[in-house]
């Protein structure tokens, strides 16, 4: 089970700059992230980000930063339930090179340009 | 075939632009090359500035008072940089400004070209939106998205930076969009609950001590006379931020001014002493309510307008209404439900308390002990020789906290200043982007020495344009605001703040073109202003200010309002 916060972001792709846009919300406010993924959803460049963030008073400060930013559909605040599983590359010599960690969720809370869900 | 650079200023012309202030360079020259014949024709104005965050602050100051979003253009590298700090401004004031920015060819990115910089990278921190174009024929939507972005929902700086490249291609057909296509933006959600406003006006009704917070939502959705409206029917008084104060008539005699940290110690206590607080179209910011301990440790009802939901989420406080939606749009609601239940309020005490705060503490505020020019006396002359709808444009500092507690907004809409990032050099070509949107009102920068020479190089584009602006420089030959906190709150260790003799300002403007004056009485600053309204020229007016004047009421760093500091033991106490 992850110990910080995960955060589900659903964009629109224009160009790199979104990452960096999300990333930085958390970065201004001095919240570290531990890891992050993202894949293109559809074919009108719909994309989901989802970081995995540490615990921080400024937590719910940069999920509303966030659900305000152009290009950004929703933001999820998920609730990491135990079971996620860990997917492993251990394609040279045997090592272990990639690990990634796919959290069990389900989404606690939703923000999108002012409303609330969940 | 158009080329990039004729749909940037056709797609501009047909948002309705007017003028647009910029500097030319290498990366935006293509769309200088298409905007000859429509200045030609002069459907667009050019406006020369002598700096690019002076075209970033005219732009902002010619949305403020026009409410369209002002436009602005820089060429790549050190011209976009420089808009930064202007355009930090518009966003932290949700201004509207569209910026455009030429880049470099893409073929020479990242290879540190000639005046080559990550303009996306750079402003998106700083603006509501930066978009790369990526091919010419994106043009003609992007900058109308742009427009769209920029005055929709909260209102903020949107950048279009084009590479140099796409500004010479010939495009084949063209698209005019009908409307904008952004995906992932939302304009703010305007659903006003009928019981949400039925809980306010309840709540309002059956206050003792109500007060209306007015921020500048209210003056963005052009709502001062609802919010006068309001405030008469259930005769409560009104207090404002900042920036709000652009939407009250001072002269409405419920109003006790601007509240925080440099506030009116009458507003700020009557703030404290309500037991209701009406918050419309402000986000209640460090600078209003410095430490939230006063709502906290109080009982009062809050309850809250604003247009955006997430500024009333983040706040550290319970809130007993919440309204989401246009503040023109809710006032009237409430208004109406005010009037639909037909209950009147007396409300003599309150009334009388907030007349008994008024009276007590103008005793420390207008004190003439004949040294020196007395900043508030100062204001007062210049408000008596100006007609009611005169625009004034304020610096950073001092003069801006005296000018935000002693001058008399008369009309709304007629008082700019940097509230929420506090930018010295606003004044200025703020006040020039202020006299393009309105040619026939008079427009006075009221500025400190320190803010007006951070952007003084553009008096030369009042004179150039035949902008006639009149500057009041409050010279202290200080950064004064500065030399006070050093003063109040480190042991009086003045480091860093004072100037010397340079420059002679008389002869500053006079080499301007413009007409200088050094006034020694108030007689002499009437006489000036008279001279200067009659020239219709750019004139500045030096007012000699005590290096040791204070800009009061203010708070101790990190303060409470209740511990608001109204007067200094061997000044004015």
């Amino acid at each position: 089970m992850f110990r910080g916060r995960i955060v589900r972001v659903v964009c629109y792709y224009r160009d790199a700059s979104l990452l960096e846009m999300i990333i930085s919300t958390f970065r201004k406010l001095l919240i570290d992230i531990d890891w992050v993924y993202g894949r293109k959803v559809s074919d009108d460049g719909l994309y989901e980000v989802v970081l995995g963030v540490r615990d921080s008073r400024n937590f719910k400060t940069a999920v509303l930063d966030l659900s305000n930013t152009v290009n950004v559909e929703v933001v999820e605040v998920l609730g990491d339930s135990e079971g996620g599983n860990y997917i492993t590359n251990e394609s040279i010599n045997g090592n272990e090179v990639v690990k990634i960690y796919i959290p069990k969720t389900d989404i606690k809370e939703c923000y999108s340009w002012g409303e609330v869900c969940g | 075939m158009p080329s990039g650079a004729k749909l940037v200023v056709e797609a501009i012309r047909r948002e309705g632009v007017k003028a647009i202030f910029g500097i030319p360079g290498l990366s935006n020259m293509p769309i200088y090359d298409e905007l000859i014949e429509y200045l030609r024709e002069e459907e667009i104005k050019h406006i020369l500035m002598k700096h690019e965050q002076g075209a970033a602050h005219a732009a902002d100051g010619y949305a403020r008072v026009s409410g369209s979003p002002g436009v602005c253009t820089a060429t790549s590298g050190p011209g976009a940089l420089n808009l930064v700090t202007g355009l930090a401004t518009a966003y932290w004031d949700n201004s509207p400004v569209v910026a455009i920015t030429g880049q470099v060819p893409r073929a020479s990115m990242g290879r540190k070209s000639f005046q080559e910089a990550d303009v996306v990278g750079v402003m998106q921190h700083i603006a509501k939106y930066v978009v790369e174009i990526r091919e010419a024929t994106e043009i003609p939507l992007w900058i109308k998205n742009a427009f769209y972005i920029a005055l929709t929902g909260k209102p903020g700086p949107v950048v279009v930076d084009i590479p140099r490249d796409l500004l010479s291609t010939n495009v084949d057909s063209v698209e005019w969009p009908e409307k904008p296509v952004v995906k992932g933006y939302k304009v703010f959600k305007s659903v006003i609950n009928p019981n949400d406003v039925m809980r306010a006006v309840k709540i309002l009704l059956e206050a003792e001590k109500p007060i209306i917070l007015v921020g500048a939502g209210v003056f963005w959705s052009n709502a001062s006379d609802e919010v006068l409206k309001l405030s008469e029917l259930l005769v409560c008084p009104i207090v404002s931020t900042l920036l709000g104060k652009a939407a009250i008539p001072h002269d409405y005699p419920l109003y006790l001014g601007v509240m925080g940290y440099y506030g009116r110690a009458e507003a700020n206590m009557a703030f404290l002493e309500s037991d209701v607080v009406l918050v419309v179209g402000a986000r209640l910011s460090d600078r209003t309510l410095p430490s939230f301990n006063d709502l906290v440790s109080s009982d009062k009802k809050l309850i809250v307008v604003n247009i955006d939901p997430t500024d009333v989420m983040k706040l550290p406080v319970k809130v007993d209404v919440k309204i989401y939606g246009d503040a023109k749009e809710v006032l009237k609601m409430l208004i109406d439900a005010v009037l639909g239940l037909g209950r009147k309020v007396g409300r003599v005490e309150w009334v009388s308390r907030v007349k008994e705060l008024k009276n007590y503490y103008s005793r420390y505020y207008y004190r003439d002990d004949g040294y020196g020019l007395k900043p508030w006396k100062v204001l007062k002359t210049i408000r008596d020789v100006l007609p009611r709808d005169a625009i004034v444009t304020t610096g950073v500092g001092q003069h801006q906290m005296i000018a935000m507690n002693f001058w008399e907004v008369l009309e709304p809409r007629t008082f700019l200043t940097s509230g929420g990032i506090g930018t010295m050099g606003f004044g200025l070509p703020a006040a020039i982007g202020a006299k393009v949107a309105r040619p026939d009102k008079v427009v006075v920068d009221i500025d400190g020495d320190g803010s007006f020479l951070m952007t003084m190089n553009n008096l030369a584009t009042t004179i150039d344009y035949n902008i006639p602006v009149i500057v009041v420089i409050f010279d202290n030959r200080s950064l004064g605001l500065v030399r006070q906190v050093q003063q109040l709150f480190f042991k009086g260790r003045i480091v860093g703040v004072d100037f010397g003799s340079s420059p002679d300002y008389v002869k500053l403007a006079e080499s301007f073109g413009a007409l200088g004056f050094d006034v020694s009485d108030y007689n002499d600053l009437r006489k000036a202003f008279k001279v200067a309204l009659s020239e219709g020229v750019t004139s500045v007016i030096r007012v000699p200010i005590m290096r040791d004047e204070y800009a009061l009421p203010t708070l101790p760093p990190g303060g409470s309002l209740k511990e608001v500091i109204v007067c200094v033991q061997g000044k004015n106490c």
